[in-house]
């Protein structure tokens, strides 16, 4: 009497066997060819667009790097400085776009603002977001998804109809084994056909020329298709569990197709509307609240303005930005340079101070949405695809994450940007005017002459001969201006994920998956123990 | 006999699983539709009400003068409709509004966008384009094949039922299978938002919707006989199984996607919104750069040269604008042209249609904005009018130095109401879509007819 835990040698060829059979019924079946076939047509397609994208945003950056570069060697004054960061976009963004080729391409930097977004960008038409496209993911879970039902909805019952399943099962075959069998056919059909669509994906990058796809993208793409082949898994798993709870093979079809388009588009849409709406209105206060705040801003400013009032000669210059542009011309009235010198430090200062609490502000908000999209992806949760993609872009670093790890990055660099101003002593009157206050003789009488003019109203002044005579010896000492040094200023250097961190953000995705596996192989198991494989007459 | 036939295919699929599950998942669709709708509707009017209690208080707020009226710039929002909840043609993802000032207008900022740039606008054609579709051809997928299988074909076709009767009985029960819980749940929904306080009760409404029941029969029409021919043409129910679903995932999902990249194209392409600006300006700048060396402003506000200076300031401005309209109108034909090249699809079509039918999309925002400009015609002749009741202004169009600096009455400055497409306009709008619809449908049915005619049954 053998043990009933070892299994005579015989029993566990038959297992090969029943894993070889249904592999090979598979591999050979209509509906596998169809959907290889159509997945790797879209896969290809998807990847030419999605790549011809993505040099077009690599190129794009490398430009926008350069011209930055070359716009930090030409600054005259503090006032000119904004330092533009670009993001420079992730190759894998070709497989998993996620919001890459949505939002912008660069922000801004300067001690006035901490940027919360980002500028620029490849879509210049405000219409456009009308069209979306598909990509690799979308892919799997569109078309992979119904091979997957199509593999496993028949497992039980097909057989059952057919009359080979009680033959099977007595030849002495454990159930748990048949189950076994069938299951791992369908996934290596399944790895197969996921093997495939991102091979033939990969292999046209190879046809682009000066594609750096970068160290660690081969990994990605690796460890996506695990994710996908999980994912997959858990359909087939669930498949089968239906196809055993069914008794017609019909009945468990319309189940699985019923899975299918509630878990792949209808659960995502409308949890994705509904929250859309809530971070939408978060939005739209957070805004309502900064504008609130620049008000003040504004007040304050104004009242500072108000504070100094010494005599100007120059009435006409209001503080606004062409203020800076008049300052930067040599010839200037001592009272204006005195005015200036006290009013700039205040407003510049009173400007960064509100930069901080804006961006806090906005910071407060961040949190709800973050919140909210939590809420929202657990929710999501309960759809294997929506883990799967959610586990794939998180990988890829494509989506909101990757963009709220660069804005930080940001704001610790804004704050090593604004430590670097103050040791110049910037916000001086540095910050618009790069001249020793000396005149010469001429000129002095030159800016005597402009100032009468203003002074006695002689009808408006930028008519005057005056006017464009100080206009024209400006123009000459610009060109003596020489550009700040800028060498010693900090640099922003973004600090990509790690594989751990990626590790931890996709983590629970995959242990959702992985539960939903475990728990539709279990209840599979139990329903497939209690089936009737007895075919109906 | 035909009657029979259709009865007893109806009693066959109101018993059946799939009936049911899938009746279940279109009407919880449709709750959770409605009550989505509710709220974003909610939202937008919020939005809309906003905005105009901002017009009226920077309104009054510059009636101290009339010449502040030439600067003022009022972001002016398309007014929410109901009818989106039948159609919301991607209004939740396009501009939403303009900037209107007296001398120009330009795309208002979007409203309260998550950074993301999409806001997805689920609505009933959304619910039909995927659900019902799915639904037809689960429905028909097996229809002839599974006969045959059961050998009852035969038993039917021996019995002296011509073949294109038992064709027509299959395609008319699919046809009310489907329509029937898309009936129960259109009203559902109806009653739903009328307890949300949304009126669904107007006549506008109502033909929009009586279009969009209309196009959506065409629409499940169209699936029912996919199902149909890929049940004659496949071989086995199985085959006909995955023809369907992948066709289905082709013409639903696939191909309604398929003219974006085509945005990319150099005929199609804009320049940056900044590149815009900067192009506009230059424009100014050369009309300016006309006049250069000629004396531009002499002391008293008749002399020629001030004239000159106001009209010139004028044009350039005017200038400017049409570089601005130039590139808007360029932008939004390149999106038409490839809702066109979508078209390929029927599912495409049949978005297109509906929301043609109720009047939303894109082709509400090219109305809204030539409503727009009208209504820019009437304030400048209310400034006008107003300028020229005013004895001392020296009448010099639009020099801010040069006009009435008298207050005005903020409330006698006209408003803008949005109008309506008439009954004609959106019917005519929706039969071109529509009628390639019916277009599809009818080569699919002769498909069918033919192949079912050559079709052996044993």
């Amino acid at each position: 009497m053998p043990k009933p835990n070892a299994l005579p040698s015989g029993i566990k060829k038959l297992i090969r066997t029943i894993v070889k059979r249904e592999f090979q019924d598979n591999i050979l079946s209509f509906k596998f060819i169809a959907c290889v076939l159509v997945a790797i047509v879209l896969v290809i397609i998807s990847t030419i667009v999605q790549t011809d994208d993505y040099l077009v945003r690599l190129d794009d950056y490398h430009k926008g790097l350069a011209l930055a570069q070359d716009k930090l060697t030409k600054v005259p004054a503090y006032s000119f400085l904004r330092v533009s960061i670009y993001k420079k976009p992730s190759a894998l963004s070709i497989f998993i776009p996620g919001m890459e080729s949505r939002t912008g391409s660069f922000a801004t930097v300067s001690h006035r603002e901490i940027p919360t977004s980002l500028k620029g960008g490849r879509v210049n038409n405000e219409f456009a977001w009308v069209f979306s496209f598909f990509d690799l993911s979308s892919v799997v879970v569109g078309i992979f998804t119904i091979l997957a039902v199509l593999l496993a909805y028949s497992g039980m019952s097909g057989e059952k109809e057919s009359g080979t399943l009680s033959l099977v099962l007595s030849n002495a075959v454990p159930r748990a084994r048949f189950l076994i069998g069938k299951y791992l056919g369908g996934l290596i059909t399944l790895a197969i056909a996921t093997v495939l669509c991102f091979l033939s994906g990969s292999i046209i990058l190879l046809f682009f020329k000066g594609l750096d796809l970068g160290k660690g993208f081969f990994l990605s793409v690796l460890l996506i298709f695990l994710f996908s082949l999980l994912y997959l898994s858990s359909v087939l798993l669930f498949g089968i569990l239906m196809s055993s709870l069914t008794k017609a093979s019909f009945m468990s079809l319309v189940v699985v197709l019923a899975f299918y388009l509630v878990a792949v588009f209808l659960m995502p849409l409308a949890v994705n509307s509904a929250t859309e709406r809530s971070s939408a209105r978060i939005v739209r206060d957070a805004e309502r609240n900064v504008r609130a705040l620049e008000e003040k801003r504004s007040a304050a400013i104004s009242k500072i303005d108000s504070e100094i009032s010494p005599r100007r000669s120059w009435t006409f210059m209001k503080a606004t930005e062409e203020m800076t542009d008049a300052l930067l011309g040599r010839l200037n009235p001592p009272d204006t340079i005195a005015y200036f010198a006290s009013y700039i430090p205040q407003e510049e200062r009173l400007r960064e101070d509100y930069a901080l609490k804006i961006y806090e502000l906005r910071q407060q908000d961040n949190g709800v949405r973050a919140r909210i999209d939590r809420v929202r992806n657990w929710v999501l949760a309960i759809s294997p695809a929506s883990c799967f993609s959610r586990a794939a872009e998180l990988e890829a670093d494509t989506g909101r994450l990757a963009l709220d790890s660069f804005f930080s990055q940001l704001t610790l660099y804004w704050h090593l940007y604004v430590r670097y101003l103050d040791e110049k002593d910037a916000l001086s009157l540095k910050y618009a005017y790069p001249y020793s206050r000396d005149l010469a003789p001429t000129d002095k009488s030159l800016v005597d002459e402009l100032n009468r003019v203003v002074v006695e109203k002689k009808g408006p002044w930028y008519s005057s001969k005056a006017f464009r005579e100080v206009g024209k010896h400006n123009a000459q000492y610009e060109k003596e201006i020489k550009p700040l040094d800028l060498s010693d200023m900090p640099i922003f250097h973004f600090q990509k994920k790690g594989f751990v961190q990626r590790f931890l953000t996709w983590l629970p995705c995959v242990l959702v998956l992985f539960v939903d596996n475990l728990l539709f192989f279990l209840l599979a198991y139990f329903a497939f123990v209690r089936y009737d494989p007895r075919p109906e007459t | 006999m035909f009657r029979y036939m259709l009865r007893r295919q109806l009693v066959e699929d109101a018993v059946s699983l799939r009936f049911s599950i899938y009746a279940a998942i279109i009407l919880s669709g449709f709750i959770v539709l409605s009550l989505v709708f509710a709220g974003i509707h909610q939202d937008r009017l919020t939005d809309a009400s906003r905005t105009s209690t901002f017009r009226s208080s920077d309104l009054r707020s510059s009636s101290s003068r009339l010449s502040n009226l030439i600067g003022l710039s009022q972001t002016i929002l398309m007014e929410p409709q109901v009818v989106n909840f039948i159609a919301d043609g991607h209004e939740g993802q396009m501009p939403q509004g303009l900037s209107v000032g007296m001398l120009g207008s330009r795309l208002a900022a979007r409203q309260g966008d998550p950074g993301e740039g999409i806001l997805s606008s689920p609505d009933l054609t959304s619910i039909v384009q995927i659900i019902f579709s799915f639904f037809a051809i689960v429905l028909t997928f097996n229809a002839i094949s599974f006969e045959k299988e059961k050998g009852t074909l035969r038993l039917v076709l021996s019995n002296s039922v011509l073949r294109n009767k038992l064709l027509v009985t299959k395609y008319v029960g699919g046809i009310l299978t489907v329509g029937i819980p898309f009936v129960i749940g259109l009203v559902l929904s109806l009653i739903l938002l009328s307890f949300l306080g949304i009126p669904t009760l107007s006549g506008s409404y109502m033909t929009a919707l009586l279009l969009f029941f209309v196009l959506s029969l065409l629409y499940m029409s169209f699936f029912v006989l996919l199902g149909l021919f890929f049940s004659i043409t496949a071989g086995s129910s199985k085959n006909s199984l995955v023809l369907c679903l992948l066709c289905w995932v082709f013409v639903v999902i696939v191909l309604p996607k398929s003219g974006g990249p085509l945005l990319r194209l150099g005929s199609f392409s804009v320049p940056t919104e900044k590149a815009v600006a900067k192009e506009a300006e230059l424009a100014g700048r050369e009309l300016w750069n006309r006049h250069r060396g000629e004396n531009m402003v002499a002391a008293g506000p008749e002399a020629e040269s001030t004239k000159l200076n106001a009209r010139v300031m004028y044009e350039a401005s005017q200038a400017e604008q049409r570089v601005f309209d130039l590139y808007l109108d360029r932008k939004m034909r390149a999106v038409s042209t490839i809702m066109a090249v979508n078209c390929i699809s029927p599912a495409s079509f049949f978005e297109y249609a509906t929301s043609a039918a109720s009047g939303t999309g894109i082709d509400h925002f090219a109305r809204f904005r030539r409503q727009i400009i009208q209504y820019q015609n009437e304030l400048v002749r209310f400034f006008k009018d107003q300028d020229m009741k005013d004895k001392d202004s020296p009448h010099l169009f639009f020099h801010p130095d040069y006009v009435s600096k008298k207050p005005f009455d903020s409330a006698a400055v006209p408003e803008f109401k949005e109008r309506s497409p008439g009954l004609l306009d959106r019917v005519k709008d929706s039969a071109a879509y529509g009628s390639g619809l019916l277009l599809w449908n009818v080569i699919m049915f002769s498909l069918v007819f033919i192949f079912f005619q050559r079709y052996d049954v044993r």
